[in-house]
């Protein structure tokens, strides 16, 4: 059930690159992304998958309780995702050379924006609008083997405030289990030092577990920092 | 019963072992290549063509091995491999990546040329990232460019990285007249070298500016 959670927010696009000679851009006016408030955490296989509906049922009451733990965590830990992945974001684009303004948008759904504001209205040459996903925690098996790491799965795309043009677009997926990332999209292997072999090693170490939601999003920022040099 | 449960384990066997054979016949990493006589420009007389017309995706996958011509640099002896540019009037994306092979992976470094042999255009290090299973970069065509140079990048070339490499799978068991599902992960954490020899692969592919 999370794997088609995930199918629904985690397709991939073609990937059309930056072309910094072809186009100005200095500064840049970050759209408010979609992403969840709350991670996900996904086991991708079990047990249950053997066993029809009712295995699905009995697997999405596990993940449900999984993912209240998780939150109280975070929220033990002060820390809000949404917030953090937005600042780290900031950090990484003005590390890359670029000013950068946040745009408070409405989203109707948890797609790219339609349409984009005009440029005299925000004083920004480029849009960024990220689409995120997925993330949170993923084990891709039951076993001790198949440790719990975090991810992130995303979209993102540069739009030319003057024009509408699209500068760039792609796919970032931090630790993709397979069959996601396999194709041209930019794939990041996770950063081994937040491994839990289990759920439970999550709750036993919470800054751990936050630090590890950070380090893939400081991941993932500095990822699409770099589609735009 | 026994050849019920056999008819599973052989699947469970069997799907792995389809894997390995990439592996098995892998070059060895080649990091040394002092002994080679390089030249000290880009021979640019017999470049690959590249069918690629505008429309359908083109994709050619190549080796490079210590039999590919190299050039002398300051930073070192790279080999490489030159390809004539598609000359077309509509731009279009083009997609270098090179692919681990057992634990063998060409370091690229990426030149565009134009047709006086200038280089106009250079892609590597943290221009790099990867993408699926492989090493490598997309960009945009340019008018002004004629050549694409593929070379092993000297600076990168011993270095050893590793990746943590998840997937699922899933195994069709029959039972008497039924079959049912297992779904199983798994986690891999090869280590591979980075190489002056190995597999890559470039995909020409139309610019669709429509963000669809």
């Amino acid at each position: 059930m999370a794997a088609l959670v995930c199918l629904a927010g985690c397709a991939s696009q073609p990937e059309i690159p930056f072309d910094k000679t072809a186009a100005s851009v200095h500064t840049i006016g970050v759209l408010t992304p979609v992403m969840q408030e709350k991670p996900t955490v996904w086991l991708a296989t079990d047990l249950g998958q053997s066993f029809g509906l009712v295995g699905a049922l009995i697997d999405a009451g596990m993940q449900e309780a999984r993912e209240k733990k998780m939150w109280a965590l975070l929220v033990d830990q002060k820390m809000n995702p949404r917030d953090q992945f937005s600042s780290v974001l900031r950090q990484s684009l003005e590390a890359d050379g670029f000013a950068v303004k946040p745009i408070n948008v409405e989203r109707q759904d948890d797609k790219y924006l339609k349409a984009y504001p005009s440029a005299a209205e925000n004083g920004v040459d480029a849009y960024l609008d990220i689409v995120v996903g997925q993330y949170g925690y993923v084990a891709a098996g039951i076993a001790s083997s198949t440790p719990y790491r975090p991810f992130v799965y995303l979209n993102c795309k540069l739009v030319q405030a003057t024009t509408g043009a699209v500068l760039m677009q792609d796919s970032i997926y931090y630790n993709p289990v397979a069959p996601f990332g396999q194709g041209k999209n930019v794939s990041i292997s996770p950063d081994p030092a937040y491994t839990f072999v289990n759920f439970n090693a999550i709750e036993n170490a919470p800054q751990q577990g936050a630090a590890g939601l950070t380090a893939a999003f400081h991941a993932t920022s500095d990822s699409i920092g770099r589609l735009l040099r | 019963m026994g050849s019920r449960r056999l008819h599973g384990s052989l699947l469970v066997l069997l799907a792995p072992l389809a894997g390995c054979s990439a592996t098995l016949n892998a070059p060895p990493p080649v990091t040394d290549i002092s002994a080679r006589q390089c030249g000290a420009a880009f021979d640019l007389s017999k470049p690959s063509p590249m069918t690629f017309d505008g429309g359908k995706e083109w994709s050619f996958a190549t080796d490079i091995n210590e039999a590919a011509p190299c050039i002398a640099s300051a930073g070192g002896s790279a080999l490489y491999a030159t390809f004539a540019l598609p000359q077309i009037s509509t731009p279009y994306v083009i997609s270098v990546t090179s692919l681990v092979e057992g634990s063998t992976l060409f370091v690229p470094r990426i030149l565009l040329l134009g047709a006086d042999g200038g280089v106009r255009r250079e892609f590597s290090g943290q221009a790099l990232q990867f993408r699926g299973t492989g090493l490598g970069t997309v960009l945009r065509s340019h008018p002004d460019e004629t050549y694409l140079v593929v070379e092993s990048d000297p600076s990168m070339v011993g270095k050893t990285d590793s990746r943590i490499a998840e997937e699922t799978q899933v195994y069709t068991v029959s039972a008497g007249y039924g079959a049912y599902q297992i779904h199983t992960g798994s986690e891999a954490r090869p280590t591979f070298t980075y190489s002056h020899n190995g597999r890559f692969e470039i995909t020409l592919t139309p610019l669709e500016l429509d963000g669809k």
